[in-house]
Order: structure tokens, then C-alpha cells, then sequence
């Protein structure tokens, strides 16, 4: 790996900046993301930042499950980031659309409307989870990149 | 090398300098997915219509010649030398005469 993919690879890793949106969830996994930032769970130690906008984020939290009036809004918002782009799913809603599943209202999990990169079950999910979830992402970034480099 | 001091110098090599640093390190950004909400505004997933705003310059076109005429003024009487009576006698003339003018305005 040369030295410029190294220190791109790092630089990634070291700070993951979010962007969280809810796309129809109860507020039950909002609160537990919130949860996650504050100094108890202190989620931020690993370099997430939450920003308020998709420009200066590379991982896009998303909680509930995808409504029909929120479908073309996530999706825009998805499409507004910045490559590299990642997609964590928040909860049994986001995950496969939980309770809501097969609501004339609801499109269903996260994964029918953009890619996900991390699914992290609950309902509400603990904090504790949504942390395993963003270590194993970020090792996933880690051997992932590693990978894609080694075999050019 | 005190050439390198003086104002136009040292901003053109500062503007050097951050050209080269950007091109440099632009090169190793991810070239982006073409996306034309890219360019959009973000309005929390809305699809907000964008506005062009063409400033209007009339009400700061006053202020800009009152500004540009008072700073004239402090700057010649902070740079003048009162030992030469030249140097002494211009900015004051220059200052007695707006403040005619001024006092003229107003009271019209």
C-alpha cells in the first residue's frame, strides 16, 4: 500500500463524520443515537462528528423504516454526499422495516431505496450495539480498503 | 530579499503557494459520481427550487463615497508630518474643506 493510500485510508478511519435521519421511526433509535454521542457511550472517541448537513458526511445514520412520502427524500439526501459513502441501518425498522413491514404507507427496509453498508438490530438498539456496529464497520473499512489496494 | 516583504510580492507568492497546495492535494480526493442533486441545495431531502439573487447596490453606493471621502481624510492626517508645512497645510486644507461640504449637506 503506498504511502498516499495510507494516509487516505487513516484519515477516513480517524473520522467518520454522520449525518442522522429519521425516516419514519418512533424516535425510540433516535434517542438511542443520541444516547451514543453523549459522553456516557461517548461514541464520538472513534471520530464521529454529527453534522447537520449530507455535504460533510461520510456515514449516513439512518433510523425507521422507509415511508412513501420519505423514499425520494432519502434518497436525494443519499445522493448529496460525497463518495466514499457509507449507510448505517438503526434498528429493527430500518433493518427490514420491522412492525411497519407491509403498511400501505411503508416501502419497507433501508435497503429498498439506497445501499447499506451496516445493519444494526434493535428496538430500540442500545447504544452499546450501535458502538459494535461502527467499530465493525470502520474494521470492515479497514480490511475492505486493504483489500481493494492489494489487488490492483 | 526584503523585495520578498513587500505586499504585492508576498501575495502573489501566498496565492502561489495555495494554488500548488490545492492542486497538489486535489489529485488525491475521490473523483466524485456525477449527481446532479450534487449541485442542489440541501434542504433536508426537499427538492428546494433554487433562487438567483442579483444584489442591488443602490443604497450602498452612498455609503461607499462617504466612506471612501472621510478615509481619505484620516489617512492623510494620520500620514502628515507637522514639522513640514506643506505636509501640515494639505490634509488640513483637505479636512476644513469636507467638513464645509458636509456641513452644507446637512443643514440643507
Amino acid at each position: 500500500m503506498k504511502l498516499k493510500d495510507k494516509i487516505i485510508l487513516w484519515s477516513r478511519l480517524k473520522s467518520p463524520w454522520i449525518l442522522h435521519f429519521n425516516t419514519g421511526a418512533c424516535n425510540g433509535c433516535d434517542i438511542e443515537i443520541v444516547d451514543a454521542l453523549t459522553p456516557k457511550y461517548d461514541v464520538e472517541r472513534f471520530g464521529l462528528v454529527l453534522k447537520a448537513t449530507p455535504r460533510h458526511a461520510d456515514v449516513l445514520v439512518v433510523s425507521g423504516p422507509v415511508t412513501r412520502q420519505q423514499a425520494k427524500r432519502l434518497k436525494r439526501i443519499y445522493d448529496q454526499m460525497p463518495e466514499p459513502k457509507f449507510v448505517l441501518a438503526i434498528g429493527a425498522c430500518a433493518c427490514s422495516g420491522g412492525v411497519f413491514d407491509g403498511c400501505y404507507s411503508v416501502v419497507g427496509g433501508l435497503d429498498k431505496v439506497i445501499p447499506v453498508s451496516a445493519y444494526i438490530p434493535g428496538c430500540p438498539v442500545r447504544p452499546e450495539a450501535i458502538i459494535d456496529g461502527v467499530v465493525k464497520l470502520i474494521g470492515a473499512l479497514e480490511s475492505g480498503s486493504k483489500k481493494k489496494v492489494e489487488a490492483k | 530579499m526584503e523585495i520578498l516583504l513587500y505586499p504585492p510580492v508576498a501575495f502573489l507568492i501566498a496565492l502561489s503557494a495555495v494554488y500548488l497546495f490545492a492542486a497538489f492535494f486535489s489529485n488525491w480526493a475521490p473523483k466524485p459520481a456525477h449527481n446532479p442533486e450534487k449541485t442542489k441545495t440541501y434542504a433536508c431531502g426537499e427538492d428546494f427550487p433554487s433562487e438567483k439573487v442579483i444584489p442591488g447596490y443602490e443604497e450602498f453606493y452612498p455609503f461607499a463615497i462617504f466612506f471612501t471621502v472621510l478615509h481619505v481624510a484620516g489617512l492623510m492626517l494620520a500620514t502628515m508630518a507637522a514639522a513640514s508645512a506643506i505636509s501640515f497645510a494639505v490634509p488640513l486644507i483637505y479636512v476644513v474643506l469636507i467638513g464645509i461640504i458636509l456641513t452644507v449637506l446637512f443643514i440643507r
